[in-house]
């Protein structure tokens, strides 16, 4: 039981600060830390230059609030909600 | 001159190759002079633009390929670029030199294709264009310091002012002929350790020995085009082999795939270091305020229907003098082979078939070359990107993509040009689907079929006036249906597509929204004209064939002598009338006798005209009846039966193949009035209305209009459609399965149509 408690209090630790690109907001600079998966989506995402270290700001939404506007390393990019859930990051 | 030793060497063959939205084509468009041949890559949906010029005496081949972020290819069309890169592409010979193009304000992520390129060790030239668009944002790059460090020729340009053209032309000759360099080699000994084994293996088969580049392909992109394609062309345990070199490459700390992207951008920082000044980070530029409103929650939707709006209504206000302009254009070469050739197969052949088939589709030349205008204009400017971000959520829920926004919204003047703008969607399957759904947006061509019958059978009934001016009228609710009919049903079509038949392929919404820009007015210029050729030329020869075609199956096996007997006939008494009335516009008007005598004449010729008119009508509906055509109506019709459909509307249907607007025609010459009746015509109307089934009763009622409305707002009547399916899928499969599956739409709603309108 005691184990238990344990387990799920470092769970929830964990989700707490994993942040992902799809949860800042307009305006915010994140830093990226990772790139999830070896799936189509994450290696594209790592081509436009998606580099952990890398700084990326949400400048803005599409009026029904997806797909999302960023900048980084100097060029506008559009990715949806989904795919910025790929990446994580953390408020610089 | 004509000695000259240059005219003997070698053409050369040059590949450009850059990003998207880097005035690729724009520098493309100059380098080659406008003078490109553009077709498919064999096998695949991939254009093929080729340019033959000549610099210092040297004959060039410029090949342009699709823009790219990446050379990993993830498709078969992805698959072209390196294909043509490594020589392995049929007809196209190994480059002796590239040229890539990089967005000089957008350097770094650019040099990210660049580093891919140099792995292919062939001389290559770097051009950074929009340097102008750079210096405006405070960048300034030291092109000469970075062709040092590259060791490597760097050209600046600025392709929509034709700036930097003549050096980089120059630059393109001289390492045509240069060395080639050795390839980048940024990967750790592991790497190259792993792809020389991999190479060992993949030596065995009947290809030989991969290159190099591709092997390294293989070994990164996980999941790629490159691993499919091997994994069927060669020995088995290929995967084992794969999974366990990039197992041992991840043990050794460089994981597949994040290592190339970290390495090739961790160069291209390193490279840029003290080549390049940035104004500070996160700078908001001239875009970002303009985006700020363009795609705002309520002021970029507004915007976004406004547009949409303004360039629907000037591509029919616009194009109308033109269109106009082309119909009497026809009208007066029917009337100068009339006055050349005597009745006979040959002026029917001409006029009847050549002409009229060719003019209704030229008719709608106008509307395309307006809305490829726009097209280029809004895609040039940046603002195309923009509209599939905004539309990306809604397309979304049919399972498509913003990007397919603006080809269907094409569709709605004609499915033509809307089935070529598909061509900004990569995924291939996506595209597909677009392509599919795209003939059933309700064209132009599909009007006068709605008006003809809309005028005939629709009671026109008020609901809503203004000032005695009717706003809301039964016809207008009915037009309205009819158009949108074909747009409602392409939901569920495109849902069940994506679903059910391309299962399992969300294609990622990844896309740069480029800065804006004022368009280049050659750039446009260009575009519009090649796309009216294209349109011109491949849908023209289409329609000229069957025009012909369906002439022949509608004029043979009957005997016309009857019919030329009678249209010599009425020609011989035109001229007479025309004679009379030149004669009584010159006699003096105080001979009040002479007048009348003339007078009476003339009336006397136009009774007889008359009579002569009346007996073409049926001599000429006889011998569609016994012709191929006709023959093939009466078989066909128990099957159109069930639509309320007699043999004439059956025939109506498959003469219109072609184009839909030919049922006109087709139905004025059964319904023996000729073939020359317009969609307004009150003879028509009163037939249409008058026509019995041998029992007497009424063929025509409102169900059976409602019925052959349906039928038309959902088939796919039009051969230049199909033809262009076919040219831009490089297949027939999909012109057979878009005809099967459109015609089937088609019918399954008129027999609704009619059975449930019988009900009332």
């Amino acid at each position: 039981m005691h184990l238990n408690t344990r387990y799920i209090a470092f769970f929830c630790v964990e989700i707490v600060f994993v942040m992902t690109l799809n949860q800042i907001i307009k305006g915010q600079i994140a830093r990226i830390t990772q790139i999830n998966g070896e799936d189509a989506v994450s290696i594209r995402l790592m081509e436009m230059g998606l580099i952990d270290g890398e700084e990326i700001q949400l400048l803005g939404k599409a009026p029904l609030g997806d797909p999302l506007e960023f900048a980084v390393r100097g060029y506008r990019l559009s990715l949806r909600l989904n795919e910025a859930k790929c990446v994580e990051v953390e408020i610089v | 001159m004509t000695n000259s030793p240059a005219i003997t060497q070698k053409k050369l063959t040059v590949a450009i190759i850059g990003n998207p939205n880097t005035g690729k084509s724009t520098l493309f468009n100059h380098l080659s002079g406008g003078h490109a041949h553009i077709g498919n890559f064999p096998g695949v949906t991939v254009e093929k633009k080729v340019g033959s010029v000549t610099w210092e005496g040297r004959s060039i081949d410029l090949v342009d390929l699709p823009g790219t972020y990446s050379l990993a290819p993830r498709s078969i069309d992805e698959m072209v670029a390196v294909d043509v890169l490594l020589g392995r592409q049929k007809d196209v010979p190994l480059p002796d030199a590239i040229v890539c193009i990089a967005d000089a304000s957008n350097l770094e992520r650019n040099l990210y294709l660049f580093s891919q390129i140099l792995d292919l060790s062939i001389p290559v030239v770097l051009v950074l264009n929009m340097c102008d668009l750079a210096r405006s944002r405070g960048i300034e790059i030291d092109a000469t310091a970075l062709s040092q460090k590259l060791k490597l020729p760097v050209v600046c340009t600025e392709a929509h002012a034709g700036k930097g053209v003549n050096e980089l032309k120059a630059e393109i000759v001289r390492i045509g002929v240069g060395e080639k360099h050795l390839p980048l080699s940024l990967f750790p000994d592991a790497f190259y350790h792993e792809r020389e084994q991999l190479s060992e293996k993949l030596q065995t088969d009947e290809d030989g020995i991969p290159p190099d580049f591709l092997v390294d392909r293989l070994l990164l992109d996980v999941g790629g085009y490159v691993e499919s394609y091997f994994e069927h062309h060669t020995h088995n345990g290929l995967m084992d082999d794969l999974r366990q070199a990039r197992l041992r490459l991840k043990e050794a700390g460089y994981a597949v795939p994040a290592m190339e992207a970290r390495l090739r951008y961790g160069w291209s920082r390193d490279l840029l270091k003290d080549v390049i000044k940035h104004p500070q980070e996160h700078q908001v530029t001239t875009s970002d305020r303009i985006d700020r409103w363009l795609t705002h929650r309520v002021f970029g939707f507004l915007f976004f229907f406004a547009l949409m709006f303004f360039v629907f209504q000037s591509v029919f206000t616009w194009a109308g003098p033109a269109m106009d302009l082309i119909e009497a254009g026809q009208g007066m070469v029917e009337g100068a082979v009339e006055s050349l050739i005597s009745p006979g197969p040959l002026r029917s052949l001409v006029v009847d078939g050549v002409v009229a088939g060719v003019g209704g589709v030229l008719i709608f030349l106008p509307q395309i070359v307006i809305l490829y205008f726009f097209i280029a204009v809004l895609e040039d400017s940046g603002y195309m990107a923009r509209a599939a971000f905004i539309m990306d959520r809604l397309m979304r829920s049919l399972g498509l993509s913003g990007k397919s926004f603006i080809p269907l919204m094409s569709s709605f003047a004609c499915a033509v040009p809307g089935i070529m703008a598909t061509r900004v969607i990569e995924n291939r399957h996506e595209r597909l689907v677009t392509i599919l759904v795209a003939p059933l947006m309700s064209c132009s061509a599909r009007w006068p079929v709605y008006t003809l019958f809309i005028a005939a059978f629709i009671p026109n009934i008020a609901y809503l006036s203004l000032a005695g001016s009717p706003l809301v009228t039964l016809q207008g609710l009915v037009l309205f249906g009819m158009s949108s009919i074909g747009a409602l049903v392409a939901i569920p079509v495109a849902w069940f597509l994506k679903r059910v038949c391309f299962k399992g392929d969300v294609a990622p919404f990844v896309m740069e929204l480029p800065g804006y820009k004022w368009p280049s007015p050659r750039n446009v210029i260009l575009r519009v004209y090649n796309r009216a050729k294209s349109f011109v030329v491949k849908a023209g020869t289409l329609i000229f064939l069957t025009s012909i075609i369906i002439w022949a199956a509608g004029y043979f096996p009957g005997d016309h002598s009857e019919q030329f007997q009678i249209q010599q006939r009425i020609e011989t008494i035109d001229s007479k009338v025309q004679k009379l009335e030149v004669e009584i516009t010159e006699t003096d008007e105080g001979d009040q006798m002479a007048l009348k005598e003339l007078q009476a004449q003339k009336e006397l010729l136009s009774a007889e005209q008359t009579g002569l008119n009346e007996q073409q009508n049926l001599v000429s509906s006889q011998l569609v009846e016994s012709s191929f055509l006709g023959q093939a109506g009466h078989l066909i019709a128990p099957v159109v039966k069930p639509l309320g459909w007699d043999w004439k509307i059956g025939v109506g249907v498959i003469a219109s193949f072609p184009a839909r607007e030919v049922i006109i025609s087709t139905l004025g010459t059964i319904y023996s009035l000729g073939g020359d009746v317009g969609e307004d015509d009150e003879g028509l109307i009163g037939s249409i209305r008058a026509a019995t089934w041998p029992d007497g009763s009424k063929v025509f009622n409102v169900p059976v209009a409602i019925s052959i409305m349906v039928f038309f707002a959902l088939c796919a009547q039009c051969a230049a459609t199909l033809m262009v399916i076919r040219r831009e899928t490089n297949s027939w499969l999909w012109p057979v399965i878009s005809f099967t599956y459109m015609t089937t739409l088609a019918y399954v709603g008129a027999f609704i149509s009619y059975q449930v309108g019988m009900l009332f």
